[in-house]
């Protein structure tokens, strides 16, 4: 086997809130392949952008090891950060927010060439035409600013920004959910494109299943900061483990007037707080399986296949060694 | 039977120089007791602007200039000012996606739907109290009684949601507007704010004119849809019909660019460009630069609305009924 592009291991981040300690990100196992994309879904405030946030290394975690081809991320000085910075770029939902106002759009893709000292200004030039060229964006925007397209434009600026350094893996964290379904479509295709062209790992976050479904090879549903459900493709579409997996792929709307809400089984029940200790299974809440054992002790992480793990008292019979 | 909401020919444009800068322009439709109707478009397609002109909300920088709107039979168009604030809230409400702007932070949950009812008179200073846990029930509100003393900022974005549909139903109106109300909200907490509105619909008998653009939720919960491009309607017809065939071309290509659309390796269809800008709308069908069936009579004449069957189309070249 060769080492795995990613490899995340007992990840925690905890904030310091009024309230007390909040854990976003609550001992997390991940591993990416190259070429690859893991979609990571969960509800809002689950830890998901938090984790890619660790992953591009633009927080530190408090606990926990990022290998990133081989190397270990965390702890590493800028110095040593910088060169692996290049290859791990992020993508961020806002493409209003998260674009240089007062920059031409040469100026934010050539951006990152510059900090990380590369090149001449003419072959600098060059490579930003290039890369617009191959996100769909025309040449004369080149000293347009951000303020001037519309949201899908925008993400397209984004992303040939954060591709402009070649990159092996990319955090894209909701790149489409700011965006109307056609123009959706279009970036979606984008996306998979520019994958396939450059051999790009992508982490892909998103709470739209449907999303979901199109782009990844794999999937892990988080939920309070842990991952309930790591699976493949098939498997977790066909054979979801997790309570909370089944539910979310029972309710997820979908375009077919013949399935009605009101005949659709819904959670209900609210969540727990992800601030302060917390004991048990945290879906037990909202779980129509829970049982006495759910309330006294929170299951571990239990494989069930390659690559399928689900952490749910009820599946622990089923699982099975690792290897399997 | 009279429609709860009936507005014909609207037309409403932004103020200033371009006369030709129309964000509604040439707008129908009704909406019957009971009934749910979703109105579905793509951002800036006027929606929004739709749903403010019902209640005569429209910011100041929109102006309307022709057509009708009845609600319950009453002229809201002609409507003095007086009776206006009466009708809102006890005719027709609505509520907003983002409920901050519809709440105020510096009032308890309580003090707002109680000062709701006070206006209208549907409560007295010694019966609101009650009544307003009443509401925060029916709305299902968790702890309602702990709930009602608390500020919007305390709630979780689902909760201020039902708070916002207790204020809205505090007068029972025979029509809510509800705008995006879930697009915020994750699709576990939106499907129990939906299927809150559905039971109050039922309860209540209670119209909702839901203003998405999700297709998914639309497929879930509407009766009837109509499709919206650019400021008009393009397509409208019974959920069921119309999302399984579609006869416009815009409506087929919203459905067909969804990941559902394909199978597992196919690629996204797109719909190409983008929606034309008030002001900047092209001769012709407005839909034709981006449509798959345009020909040259689509970029000349402006196709009229016409009725087949149960589903009405504005298209020149409709795609084949189921
Ligand atoms: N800088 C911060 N300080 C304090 N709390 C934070 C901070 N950033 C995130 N959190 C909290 O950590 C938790 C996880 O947040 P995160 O943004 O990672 O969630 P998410 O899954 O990306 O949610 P969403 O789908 O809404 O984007 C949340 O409870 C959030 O409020
Ligand atoms: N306050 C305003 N001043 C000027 N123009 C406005 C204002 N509000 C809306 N518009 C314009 O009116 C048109 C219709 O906007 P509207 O808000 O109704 O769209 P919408 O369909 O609700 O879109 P969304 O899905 O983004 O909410 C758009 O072109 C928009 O830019
Ligand atoms: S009228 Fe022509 S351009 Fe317009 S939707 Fe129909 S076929 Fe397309
Ligand atoms: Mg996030
Ligand atoms: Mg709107």
């Amino acid at each position: 086997m060769t080492e795995p592009l990613l490899s995340i291991r007992g990840l925690r981040k905890t904030y310091a809130t009024d309230k007390g300690l909040l854990t976003a990100v609550d001992g997390v196992d991940l591993t990416l392949a190259r070429g690859e994309t893991y979609a990571l879904a969960g509800e809002s405030g689950c830890g998901k952008s938090t984790l890619g946030k660790i992953v591009a290394a633009l927080i530190a975690p408090d606990e926990g090891s990022v290998r990133f081809d081989g190397q270990e991320l965390v702890g590493l000085s800028p110095a040593r950060l910088r060169p692996l910075r290049r290859r791990v770029q992020m993508i961020f939902q806002d493409p209003f927010s998260s674009l240089n106002p007062r920059a031409t759009v040469r100026r934010i893709i050539e951006e990152p060439l510059i900090v990380h000292g590369m090149r001449g200004r003419t072959e600098r030039r060059r490579a930003v035409a290039e890369m617009m060229d191959r996100v769909g964006l025309r040449a004369d925007a080149a000293d347009r600013y951000p303020h001037e397209f519309s949201g899908g434009q925008r993400q397209r600026i984004g992303i040939a920004r954060a591709l402009i350094l070649k990159p092996d893996l990319v955090v894209c964290d909701e790149p489409v959910s700011a965006l109307d379904v056609s123009v959706r479509a279009q970036i979606l295709n984008l996306l998979s494109d520019l994958q396939k062209e450059l051999g790009l790992a992508y982490l892909f976050i998103s709470h739209d299943l449907s999303v979901v479904q199109y782009m990844a090879d794999k999937v892990a549903i988080m939920h309070l900061g842990q991952l309930v459900e790591t699976a493949p493709r098939a498997a977790f579409w066909d054979a979801p483990r997790h309570p909370y997996s089944q539910a979310l792929i029972r309710a997820r709307p979908n375009p077919d007037p013949r399935r009605r809400l009101q005949d659709k089984p819904i959670l209900e029940g609210e969540l727990p707080s992800p601030i302060g200790k917390r004991q048990g299974c945290d879906f037990r809440s909202r779980c129509p399986l829970a049982f006495d054992r759910c309330t006294a002790e929170a299951p571990r992480l239990h494989t069930l296949g390659p690559a399928h793990r689900a952490a749910c008292h009820l599946v622990e019979g089923a699982a099975a060694p690792s290897d399997a | 039977m009279t429609p709860v909401l009936s507005i014909s020919g609207l037309r409403a444009r932004l103020r200033g120089p371009d006369p030709s800068a129309f964000v509604i322009d040439g707008l129908s439709l009704q909406v019957n007791r009971g009934e749910v109707v979703a109105l579905v478009g793509e951002s800036g397609s006027g929606k929004t602007m739709t749903a403010y002109s019902v209640l005569r909300l429209l910011p100041p920088a929109i102006q309307l200039t022709e057509g009708e709107i009845r609600l319950g039979g009453q002229d809201v168009v002609a409507m003095e000012t007086r009776r206006l604030r009466d009708v809102r809230g006890t005719l027709a409400s609505i509520i907003f996606q983002e409920p901050m702007t519809s709440l105020n932070p510096l009032m308890t949950i309580e003090r707002q739907i109680a000062e709701m009812l006070l206006t209208h008179g549907k409560a007295t200073r010694q019966t609101a109290p009650e009544r307003v846990i009443e509401l925060l029930e029916l709305v299902r509100m968790p702890d309602p009684q702990t709930r009602a003393k608390q500020y919007p900022h305390s709630l979780s974005g689902g909760l201020r949601q039902r708070a916002m549909i207790a204020m809205a139903l505090a007068c029972e109106p025979q029509i809510l507007i509800a705008d995006e109300p879930t697009t915020a909200l994750d699709v576990t907490i939106q499907q129990q704010v939906m299927k809150l509105l559905l039971d109050l619909r039922d309860q209540l008998g209670m119209a909702i004119l839901l203003i998405t653009h999700d297709l998914g939720v639309v497929a879930e919960v509407a009766d009837r849809v109509a499709v919206m491009y650019a400021g008009r309607i393009v397509e409208e017809g019974p959920v069921v019909e119309l999302l399984e065939a579609p006869r416009h071309p815009y409506t087929a290509g919203l459905l067909a660019c969804l990941p559902e659309g394909v199978g597992d390796t196919g690629r996204l269809i797109e719909i190409p460009g983008l929606p034309p800008k008030p002001g900047s709308i092209p001769e012709g069908c407005r839909f034709a630069p981006r449509c798959p069936s345009a020909t040259e009579l689509c970029t000349r004449v402006t196709p009229e609305t016409r009725t087949e069957g149960v589903q009405a189309f504005a298209c020149h070249h409709p795609r084949m009924p189921a």
